[in-house]
């Protein structure tokens, strides 16, 4: 079965839980213990598909907020984009939507998903429904996950896979 | 162009074609458009012929085919350096082999098979070499210090042995070669080194990217730039750059800069000859093998140089002028401690001697103990022991050693016995027997109660030397008898000889006897046979007593001092002497 890689980049804001999903998603783990993530850290993940495996590169990118600018050079090659946002906070949400139009500009139009994070918290919910769309990255099909219970995180994942295998 | 043929066409009018005219004069007025051909044929007609030969060539195949053939072992062979000729070959030369293969494999196997066989041999050679070397490597390794200390660095690292003597061993090896695409950062292709295990090469390649990138933003670089090398402990990480990808080889040791020339050419390879492979992965991530024998050529390794017998002997020799020196230094002073062992042990049995304690001190020996005056001297033993006493510092309490011999030895100074003396210790009781004079004895008997060690005295077995002396002369006046004839109570024979000699003896004795406070009882014994009564013989025995008591008396001996003493034992006709020896007795004087 051939094997394709895909790089992908994590963006968003600091804290909202991009190492998390990952760590997740690669190693089904979670972690409270909060650690920034300095420049980068690449993780791997086989994803297996009809008729193809796809070898998915996870480029966790350090968060953006106001001191610290995403390294837009860190997309260069990048096939698909996870923007996060944490559902309690909703500036994330604008973050996310900030760091898009940075993205754009750099790599251009390619497939990505918005993960709305901490979906375990849902009292402290803090992100309409109607602010996804109006808010958030433009064309981006919207996920709400948990990396501590690691609801949707799969399917947010795979979701994005099928949308790069797809172009 | 026009075609000749038209220009002059031979052939006669086809039947019908046209009304028959009449035939013209032979010479006549040609049309202008002939006159034209013919000028052209006169001024161009030896080219036109070539330019027609030349389309002919061009047009037939068969010629063209002789042509090419002509010329194509030359222009091969101008091309032979030329990796670009070998490349655009390589892929018709693999097919038609494949195909020549396919329809009958036989020529192809008659043609490799004279180098089939050395090459297999080759193969086998080289890689039991191999197998040799690795051998002889790992057992000149393994009971080595050195190799003892690669493997307590294997277990603790917990790398494998051979991987830990090939890290010492190695100058420089190139452990895995990564061909990263340059756009996308994404790893093209992944080649270890034999038994180099690679833990998630993509990730690799993707940080290696990454660090590029970071570095070429932070320092403001242009795209074009990025990470030369790297280094992180043992390892190098060299990287080069060509248009679309990046060949990162990561080695151990120090590479020589001749490797970067082979890294070049290598990624000139790929480029060239991937150069479609490259686009379409940079487009959707197609995956393609790159050409092993493309980077091989970078995949190398250099052993270091297995230190020379010559060095191993001088580090022997040395090794032995080491131990030389130590044992020059260690070698007496484990004598000297062994000596000074013995010589304590030695101590320890001294009579006389108890040891206390026993230490070193600024390199001397220090010895305390008790010591009684009688003893041997302590550095007479440890003389003896081959101990140097001017190394010894010795100190001595003297003390009383009750052992026998020690209080024998301090009676015998105390009481300085006569050589006729002998003393002895009987458990507590010191004995004395022998012959002294009375002056000592009795010095002697005060003394010796006073001595240490000594609980009872008893000399009683000491003989006054006066008595000795007396004894002796009166034995020999007691030897001398005189006989008698039967019944006769005169001594017969020449016995006035024998009694004046023992007048003279026993006169003697006496004054001797005298001046040594000694009293004499003189007793003369007669003795009968058994012939006659009991009766006579009594009479007989006294009577002869008489005679000879009274012979002595008239010879000058003291009557007081001689005595009859017939004796009743039947014995020879004979009289004898007795004389006794007494102490003189003081009379006692009432107060």
């Amino acid at each position: 079965m051939t094997v394709i890689q895909r790089k992908v980049c994590m963006l968003g804001a600091t804290a909202v839980g991009k190492t998390s999903l990952v760590r997740r998603y690669v190693e089904s783990l979670f972690s409270e213990k909060y650690q920034a993530t300095i420049g980068v850290k690449i993780d791997r993940k086989l994803v297996e598909l009809e008729e193809t495996q796809v070898s998915l590169l996870l480029w966790d990118l350090q968060g953006e907020d106001e001191l610290q600018r995403v390294r837009m050079s860190y997309l260069r090659g990048a096939a698909g984009l996870i923007y996060v946002a944490d559902g309690t906070r909703a500036q994330t949400l604008d973050t996310a939507r900030a760091v898009q139009q940075s993205a754009i500009e750099t790599v251009g139009d390619i497939p990505s998903v918005l993960l709305l994070n901490k979906a375990d918290l849902a009292s402290d919910w803090a992100i309409p429904d109607a602010d996804v769309s109006a808010r958030g990255p433009d064309g981006a099909q919207a996920f709400r996950t948990s990396a501590r219970t690691g609801a949707m995180v799969e399917d947010a994942f795979l979701a994005l896979v099928r949308r790069m295998q797809a172009t | 162009m026009a075609e000749p043929a038209r220009l002059t066409d031979p052939r006669p009018p086809a039947a019908g074609s046209a009304p028959s005219r009449a035939p013209e004069p032979t010479v006549r007025e040609l049309p202008r458009s002939d006159r034209w051909a013919e000028l052209r044929d006169i001024i161009v007609g030896a080219e036109r012929e070539r330019l027609a030969r030349v389309e002919r060539t061009l047009d037939d195949p068969s010629l063209g085919l002789d042509t090419v053939s002509k010329v194509l072992p030359e222009a091969v062979l101008r091309r032979a350096k030329d990796r670009a000729l070998g490349d655009a070959l390589a892929p018709v030369v693999g097919e038609a082999i494949k195909a020549s293969v396919r329809r009958d494999p036989q020529p192809l196997v008659d043609a490799i098979f004279p180098v089939i066989g050395p090459a297999i041999r080759r193969a086998i050679a080289a890689s039991f070499a191999e197998l040799v070397q690795s051998l002889n490597t790992t057992l000149e390794h393994s009971f080595s210090p050195r190799g003892l200390a690669w493997r307590f660095e294997a277990m603790r690292s917990g790398r494998s042995f051979g991987e830990v003597v090939l890290s010492h061993s190695l100058l420089f090896r190139v452990e895995q070669l990564l061909v990263v695409h340059r756009e996308t950062g994404l790893m093209v292709s992944h080649l270890p080194a034999p038994g180099v295990k690679a833990l998630s090469p993509e990730m690799v390649a993707g940080m290696l990217t990454a660090i590029t990138d970071f570095a070429r933003d932070s320092f403001q670089v242009s795209r074009q730039q990025g990470l030369d090398s790297f280094a992180l402990g043992d390892f190098t990480l060299w990287v080069e750059d060509g248009p679309a990808v990046a060949l990162a080889a990561v080695i151990r040791g120090q590479p020589p800069l001749a490797l970067r020339e082979t890294m070049q050419q290598a990624v000139e390879g790929v480029q060239r000859a991937h150069a479609s492979d490259l686009d379409a992965f940079g487009r959707d991530g197609t995956p393609f093998e790159v050409r092993r024998d493309l980077l091989e050529p970078c995949l190398v390794a250099q052993l270091a140089e297995s230190s020379r017998p010559v060095v191993r002997w001088r580090l022997a020799a040395l090794a032995a002028l080491v131990l030389l020196g130590v044992g020059w230094c260690a070698v007496p002073r484990v004598m000297e401690s062994r000596r000074f062992s013995q010589s304590l042990a030695a101590l320890r049995n001294e009579p006389g001697v108890v040891l206390g304690s026993t230490g070193r001190a600024n390199g001397r020996l220090v010895i305390s103990g008790l010591r009684d005056p009688m003893a041997r001297d302590p550095a007479l033993v440890l003389a003896a022991a081959g101990v140097d006493s001017s190394r010894v510092t010795a100190h001595w309490e003297p003390y009383i050693a009750l052992r026998p011999e020690f209080v024998l030895r301090r009676a015998g100074a105390a009481l300085q016995p006569p050589g006729s003396v002998q003393l002895v210790m009987r458990h507590d009781t010191l004995a004395a027997s022998g012959i002294s004079s009375a002056d000592w004895l009795q010095s002697a008997r005060r003394v010796a109660g006073a001595i240490a060690g000594v609980g009872a005295v008893d000399f009683s077995a000491v003989r006054d030397s006066a008595d000795v002396a007396l004894r002796s002369t009166a034995d020999s006046v007691e030897r001398l008898v005189v006989t008698f004839r039967p019944g006769d109570t005169f001594p017969q024979g020449a016995f006035r000889q024998v009694v004046d000699t023992k007048a003279a003896s026993l006169r003697g004795l006496l004054q001797r006897a005298t001046v040594a406070g000694r009293t004499l009882s003189i007793a003369v014994r007669t003795t009968t046979d058994t012939q006659g009564s009991r009766g006579t013989n009594a009479v007989l025995r006294l009577a002869r007593a008489q005679v000879v008591r009274t012979m002595l008396l008239s010879r000058g001996v003291p009557a007081g001092a001689v005595t009859s003493a017939p004796d009743s034992t039947p014995g020879p006709r004979a009289a004898s002497l007795r004389i006794a020896i007494r102490p003189l007795t003081t009379p006692s004087i009432a107060p």
